[in-house]
């Protein structure tokens, strides 16, 4: 069948690059233009199932992260831990997964650890990011950072520290349904770990059944000798957990609640395959929710996606430590969420300070090498449409509003155009204005308000 | 005041400004202004009464002993029994029944005991509410909206704003921070956030002169235009209030050395906290 055949029979009517482009932002760090083609050749389904469990892609060749020459360094120079992060964001074969990497950072948000704590839990969310849910959230609570952060370590069966029973319960995986006191049961429970510092500074978790309350409990309304192990599997089995969790996940990718009949069968899905969040991630990708408005996107870019999403659109990689900072400035260092509570997401990213700081971010890729105008490199006598077209080319086509387009055509128009100078004014000649037309086109598309969204 | 958004080591000005980082002013409003008059409203309410009391609030989140500040002196032995291990000796304040922790005593003269006999300070004891939540951030969010609620509510200065104050002054409530407090959320009364001043002002590396100029201009255009998403709509404000802060900013900005707000009162130097209280007592 020729491919006009294919559209009138409606069969691929409903996926194009705009499609790709949405889902690529949502569930990654922005697709390249020739992903976008790519995938919108191959089909909804196909482009999910590559999202899913990856395979054989046209990503984006860029190179790894070099800073000052050198490898990274994570452990030892600052600012290396984010950097080395953020390198993975926009080199990864697996976008969905690094994406989800970034959300259960946000969800077992732990702060003010060492690095080597942090990078250690970094890993351990990835290979748990899209698998079994009560898998991770195991894998979570031994994890030494948590386990310091949260006071889980070293809780005295005497007065045993309540702060991860109830972060786990409020934060990890129920929001509400549970009493202080199933909180002080569990926090009995789950006593028995301890941390032992090493001499090279690593701290090792170790469980220590002397050190465990072995008493009998009551959480939720069950009575046993209950551990550690218990805990965890009451929550998961509790019936608030699966719409909690489910409910976070949509929200993340799709930007508002879902619906009372979505939020059901979301949670059915989970609890039938397992609580396994593969499908569940499946699903909410596919929905038509996702979809919604493709001119006129809906969700504000959390720094860390804005940037790596933007370098990534560039095929640019990571040359300069400038990037940790501006990552600070805009309200999210990777490693340091404000709280157990994560980051607040959505529009509370956009402050007129958090702006300006975008603004600097689109200086710093002006300046980066794939993006860099050199002095003379800009053909002279570009017509502003054409000047406009070499720009976005440049920065990977990203979408733009038609008042944007205006806009900058209009700018190109001034600076490029021909006009009477009043006695004293002096103007740079054509080849410099074109240069600089050139960077400012690229700095606006790259920092505009268009290009907070997604 | 939320360090929410700092993170790593402490950040002093001179590293913000040699990282080229823009700060300034945020402005948080919910709803369209006369934004060209945003400044002109701050001054005019300023000249209005320029004696007006300014009421700085310092909210310092975290855990205190009410009964280990304010020792209740006059049912001592009570107390002595709820805290066999922690009680203090109080150490009177006069005219009242309680007594303050040693600690408060000591400083410039006389410390916070020495400001209260001298009238500069009052207590407001006992303020708490019953059945206590032992959630660090529902308490905390009892405290910053003076509700027993858990839904997102405006902070009770914000409610203070809304109710007394205008329309369209976004100074009148101002956060030394990063972020907006949580305190000062208000419902419709427009409050900003101020991290540095003089930092705000935008440039473009390689452009110069009309290109620059230009450029700058049409990024406060791209914030027009009505439509499109809440998302997009927040981006477009955010874009064009922060060209109108920019150049409102612009004579503050500290320039060939000379700082326009260079203080005649030290403040602890390295103190982020006392970085933040010389911006705001200018």
């Amino acid at each position: 069948m020729s491919r006009r055949n294919k559209k009138r029979h409606g069969r691929r009517a409903g996926w194009d690059e705009a499609h790709v482009r949405r889902l690529f932002w949502r569930a990654g760090f922005g697709a390249t233009p020739r992903e976008a083609r790519h995938w919108a050749r191959r089909g909804k389904a196909a482009t999910i199932r590559w999202l899913l469990s990856g395979g054989v892609a046209p990503a984006p060749r860029i190179p790894a992260a070099r800073v000052d020459g050198r490898p990274l360094d994570p452990v030892n120079e600052w600012g290396h831990d984010v950097l080395w992060w953020l390198d993975r964001m926009v080199r990864s074969p697996r976008p969905l997964q690094e994406k989800l990497t970034l959300f259960w950072h946000d969800h077992f948000a732990t702060t003010d650890q060492d690095t080597p704590l942090m990078l250690d839990q970094n890993r351990t969310l990835r290979r748990g990011a899209l698998g079994r849910f009560p898998v991770l959230l195991r894998n979570v609570t031994r994890d030494p950072a948590m386990a310091l952060h949260l006071s889980l370590a070293d809780s005295d069966p005497e007065a045993p520290n309540e702060n991860f029973a109830r972060e786990l319960m409020e934060l990890y995986t129920l929001g509400r349904g549970y009493s202080e006191r199933d909180i002080r049961q569990a926090a009995r429970a789950l006593t028995g770990f301890r941390s032992d510092s090493q001499d090279d500074g690593n701290v090792r978790i170790f469980y220590d059944r002397e050190y465990h309350d072995s008493g009998r409990k009551r959480i939720f309304r069950e009575r046993g000798r209950f551990d550690w192990q218990d805990v965890l599997r009451l929550c998961v089995h509790h019936p608030a957990h699966p719409t909690f969790i489910t409910g976070k996940l949509w929200e993340f990718f799709v930007g508002s609640p879902p619906s009372r009949p979505e939020r059901a069968r979301l949670a059915s899905l989970y609890r039938r395959s397992g609580y396994r969040v593969k499908p569940v991630v499946g699903a909410i990708l596919a929905s038509s929710a996702l979809y919604r408005k493709l001119d006129s996107p809906g969700m504000v870019k959390a720094p860390v996606v804005f940037l790596a999403g933007a370098l990534r659109s560039c095929g640019q990689g990571i040359e300069r430590d400038n990037w940790a900072w501006l990552l600070n400035g805009m309200g999210q260092t990777p490693f340091r969420p404000p709280s157990v509570a994560g980051w607040e997401w959505g529009t509370a990213w956009l402050s007129t300070n958090s702006m300006r700081v975008r603004f600097d971010v689109a200086n710093n890729l002006v300046d980066t090498p794939r993006l860099q105008v050199a002095d003379d490199a800009t053909p002279e006598g570009l017509p502003p449409a054409r000047a406009l077209a070499r720009a976005r080319r440049a920065v990977g086509e990203p979408w733009i509003s038609e008042r944007t387009r205006r806009e900058l055509l209009k700018l190109a128009h001034r600076l490029l155009g021909e006009r009477e100078l009043p006695e004293g004014e002096w103007r740079p000649p054509k080849q410099q204005r074109a240069d600089m037309c050139q960077r400012v086109l690229r700095q606006l598309l790259l920092c505009g308000p268009d290009a907070q969204v997604h | 005041m939320r360090r929410d958004y700092l993170g790593g080591p402490a950040v002093t000005r001179r590293q913000v400004l040699g990282a080229g980082l823009g700060a300034g002013l945020a402005l948080y409003t919910t709803r369209a202004m006369p934004l060209t008059r945003v400044f002109e409203a701050a001054a005019a309410e300023a000249a209005a009464a320029p004696d007006a009391p300014v009421l700085v609030s310092v909210f310092l989140p975290g855990g205190v002993d009410l009964l280990d500040t304010l020792v209740p002196l006059h049912d001592y032995g009570r107390y002595a029994d709820l805290h066999p291990k922690l009680r203090v000796q109080g150490i009177a304040l006069p005219g009242t029944p309680f007594g303050l922790h040693p600690s408060l005593t000591r400083g410039a003269g006389g410390g916070i005991k020495g400001l209260y006999e001298r009238g500069k300070i009052g207590f407001l004891p006992g303020i708490d509410y019953a059945n206590p939540d032992l959630s660090h951030f529902h308490s905390r969010h009892f405290w910053e909206t003076g509700l027993i609620t858990d839904r997102e509510a405006p902070g009770w200065l914000g409610r203070v704003l809304d109710r007394s104050g205008g329309a369209d002054n976004p100074l009148q409530g101002v956060t030394m921070g990063y972020g907006l407090s949580p305190v000062m959320r208000s419902a419709g009364a427009p409050v900003a956030a101020v991290a540095s001043p003089g930092d705000a002002e935008f440039w473009i590396r390689d452009v110069w002169g009309e290109a620059e100029a230009e450029a700058i201009a049409a990024y406060g255009r791209l914030g027009h235009g009505k439509g499109g998403s809440r998302a997009l709509q927040a981006s477009r404000t955010a874009a064009h209030l922060a060209k109108q802060v920019a150049d409102r900013l612009e004579p503050y900005a500290e320039k060939d050395g000379v700082d326009p707000l260079a203080s005649s009162i030290a403040y602890p130097a390295e103190s982020e906290f006392g970085t933040r209280l010389r911006y705001l007592a200018r």
